[in-house]
């Protein structure tokens, strides 16, 4: 049995000890809260056979519940980043330079989904709606939604753009097929077979194509640590004649790449760091910063999806609300991205005293801000006075606000390259990891 | 060629810089000079990007700051800013650090490798290269600064006060002949700032002189003397042109002391 169940079994990875911790400790929490019960049943003199429906039952099965739903979600993302080289540098780089080719077994475990997983969602899945009573598409939800998510980050990650976009949404899809089981498992099984297909290719891409890794990924100790010993105690000529395998100047830049980022995008403090970035063209394209504005309204739209249950005034003050939440979070996050370290040329008292109340060239990064609380909050607050549903304009309201904050311009590159700021030190030092001398 | 035009930088209400026009030819290496808050420093951030004018323009190689995307991408290429005080990665060795600037520069790997260990030797950081940079001593961070500077092979530096922050005379000497060597030899264009005329004498092809916040001479050294009638050590030339009633003030001085 432990044979069988390897592939999905803890390997030496922190991740993965942190995430299966969570996992046996659901295991450990669910039997706690079962054995509890039991034992109360026992007390208070009760059959233990017969539903007891009482308080004591209701919040034993509540906190099981939680516990099996927490586990399932922790289980679904654990599936996703235990073994992905995406993840794992040092790992990605050991897969590049050995023979390993796409069409065989990953060494460290699958990412792709195996008979065991169906075999776990299927106890976890019984046990959740025979035992605890949940709703059937709980668990198999709980348990691949985080799966699915994570694997279209992979796939954004590695250029798999049409599967990266088909399953977010799709998941979006499962709310309104709630009240079907079948339905939901169905949809389920469609997109878990599109992540199965495109894991496939999404993998070949990036271990034998040069597919740019994200900076954000960190880089494991023992990554790090062979790098160094590489930059410090050999000379690279010496190490180039050694590997051939390092022989193309595509694999000493990247080498060079991993010795002198060490996982981390900023690294050699101010002015060099802002100084350093080139970037010209956007960080996301118009198409994909539409998708990605639709894609939270879309979630949200969703909800409808189980309005025979929802309260009559749903949409009502929390909507609003919600879309205010939403509006400043996106404005806050455009303005710090935009203003962190990139200051006015001239200080408001300045701007007082000299009557240059507006300068053009810098306050052009807050056009976008006021557009898009203007399009998030005016536009679908008069619409609802008009008569348009709530339950409509309040998830449109989403797009309607992320779209500016998204395509309109400048674009970051452009803002940094050209903005009419000055480059401070500001928050954008680390001040932890940077000193000034 | 750097090209600055009619620029002007005001902090808060108080300029700093007012219409300062300078040209800077390939290979010339150009002393910044002038008393303290007259705008050296300010004038080096605006020549480097760090810093937008509120009037004027920078213009590198005949492309112009910030006026593109591309144009910025391309100039940041070109251009070295090292500021008096830059903020260095103190959890990183020295070596780590070079290795990033010269990866941020995009110079070659063979020659990256070589020229940072003949950079850490130059300056004697050979026994300190692989130790983060928190564990030197000022002195030891500055050299490191400026070995960064010089990893980039940017053919034009901007350098802020290269020879302050305790440097020791070996670097003082190394860093001089180096920055000497690229003048001429390379073609580099250096512009440092710097508030000792002992430094600027014998190295700097040109001195400009800025005083209140304008350009009072752009000459070389021999020039500033024939522009003051002075033949002694520039540091007397100097004190004509940036601030000439130091002397009279000096005078005063010892004559107000009362014995």
């Amino acid at each position: 049995m432990t044979r069988w169940l390897r592939p999905i079994l803890p390997r030496s990875s922190p991740t993965w000890y942190a995430v299966w911790g969570v996992v046996w400790i659901t295991i450990g929490l669910l039997a706690a809260t079962q054995a509890f019960y039991v034992w109360s049943l026992v007390r208070l003199g009760l059959p233990l056979w017969v539903e007891s429906g009482g308080e004591l039952g209701e919040t034993s099965r509540d906190l099981a519940c939680v516990i099996l739903v927490a586990g399932c979600l922790a289980y679904g993302f654990s599936r996703a980043a235990a073994y992905h080289p995406v993840l794992r540098r040092d790992y990605l780089l050991w897969l590049r330079l050995s023979p390993w080719s796409p069409g065989k077994v990953l060494p460290l475990g699958p990412v792709r989904l195996v008979w065991q997983d169906a075999v776990l969602l299927a106890v976890a899945t019984l046990y959740g709606g025979a035992v605890l009573r949940l709703p059937w598409p709980v668990v198999p939800v709980s348990m691949i939604v985080p799966y699915l998510l994570a694997m279209a980050l992979y796939f954004h990650t590695t250029g798999h753009r049409l599967a990266a976009w088909v399953l977010p949404f799709g998941i979006g899809l499962i709310s309104f097929l709630w009240f079907r089981p079948g339905a939901v498992v169905a949809s389920l099984a469609v997109l878990c077979m599109i992540a199965q297909i495109t894991a496939h290719r999404s993998i070949q891409t990036l271990v034998r194509e040069e597919t740019a890794l994200p900076r954000s990924v960190a880089l494991s100790a023992a990554a790090l640590s062979a790098m160094k010993r590489t930059s410090t105690h050999a000379p690279f000529g010496a190490m180039r004649d050694e590997t051939p395998l390092l022989a193309e100047p595509r694999d000493r830049s990247r080498l060079r790449g991993h010795v002198a980022h060490a996982g981390a995008p900023h690294n050699a403090g101010w002015p060099l760091d802002p100084l350093g970035f080139r970037e010209t063209k956007p960080l996301i394209s118009y198409r994909e910063a539409i998708l990605f504005s639709l894609l939270p309204g879309w979630y949200v739209y969703g909800i409808n999806g189980f309005k025979d249950v929802l309260p009559a005034d749903f949409w009502g003050p929390a909507g609003l609300g919600f879309t205010c939440f939403v509006v400043c979070a996106g404005v806050a996050v455009r303005l710090l991205l935009y203003c962190q370290a990139h200051f006015p040329p001239i200080s408001l008292w300045g701007r007082v005293c000299t009557l240059r109340l507006i300068v053009p060239r810098y306050d052009v990064v807050f056009l976008a801000p006021i557009l898009s609380v203007f399009c998030g909050l005016g536009i679908p607050w008069t619409l609802m006075k008009w008569g348009v549903p709530a339950a409509f304009m309040i998830p449109a309201s989403i797009p309607l606000a992320l779209l500016p904050l998204l395509n309109a311009g400048p674009s970051l590159p452009r803002w940094w390259l050209t903005g009419g700021h000055r480059i401070a030190t500001g928050i954008g030092v680390n001040r932890v990891l940077f000193k000034k001398i | 060629m750097i090209k600055v035009v009619d620029l002007t930088q005001h902090y808060g209400v108080r300029p700093v810089l007012r219409g300062v026009n300078l040209e800077v030819q390939p290979g010339e290496l150009l002393g910044l000079m002038g008393p303290n808050g007259m705008g050296k420093s300010t004038l080096l951030a605006a020549m480097a990007g760090v810093l937008s004018p509120q009037k004027g323009h920078v213009e590198i190689d005949g492309k112009q700051r910030r006026s593109s995307p591309e144009n910025e991408a391309a100039i940041r290429k070109q251009v070295l800013y090292l500021p008096d005080h830059p903020w260095l990665p103190m959890f990183r060795t020295g070596r780590e650090f070079l290795l990033a600037v010269g990866d941020i520069y995009e110079v070659d790997d063979e020659r990256l490798f070589d020229h940072v260990e003949r950079l850490l030797k130059l300056f004697d950081l050979e026994e300190k290269a692989d130790s983060p940079i928190r564990s030197y001593s000022s002195g030891q961070q500055k050299k490191i600064a400026i070995c960064a500077a010089l990893v980039t092979d940017a053919p034009i530096l901007l350098l802020d006060e290269p020879f302050s922050g305790g440097l020791d005379p070996a670097a003082i000497l190394a860093l001089k002949k180096v920055l000497k060597r690229l003048a001429d030899r390379e073609d580099v264009t250096v512009v440092m700032a710097t508030p000792v005329p002992e430094i600027v004498e014998g190295l700097a092809h040109r001195v400009a002189i800025l005083r209140r916040g304008e350009i009072a001479a752009c000459d070389p050294p021999d020039g500033l003397r024939k522009l003051t009638n002075c033949d002694g050590p520039l540091e007397v030339v100097l004190e004509h042109l940036i601030s000439p009633q130091t002397l009279d003030n000096i005078e005063n001085y010892f004559a107000e002391d009362v014995p």
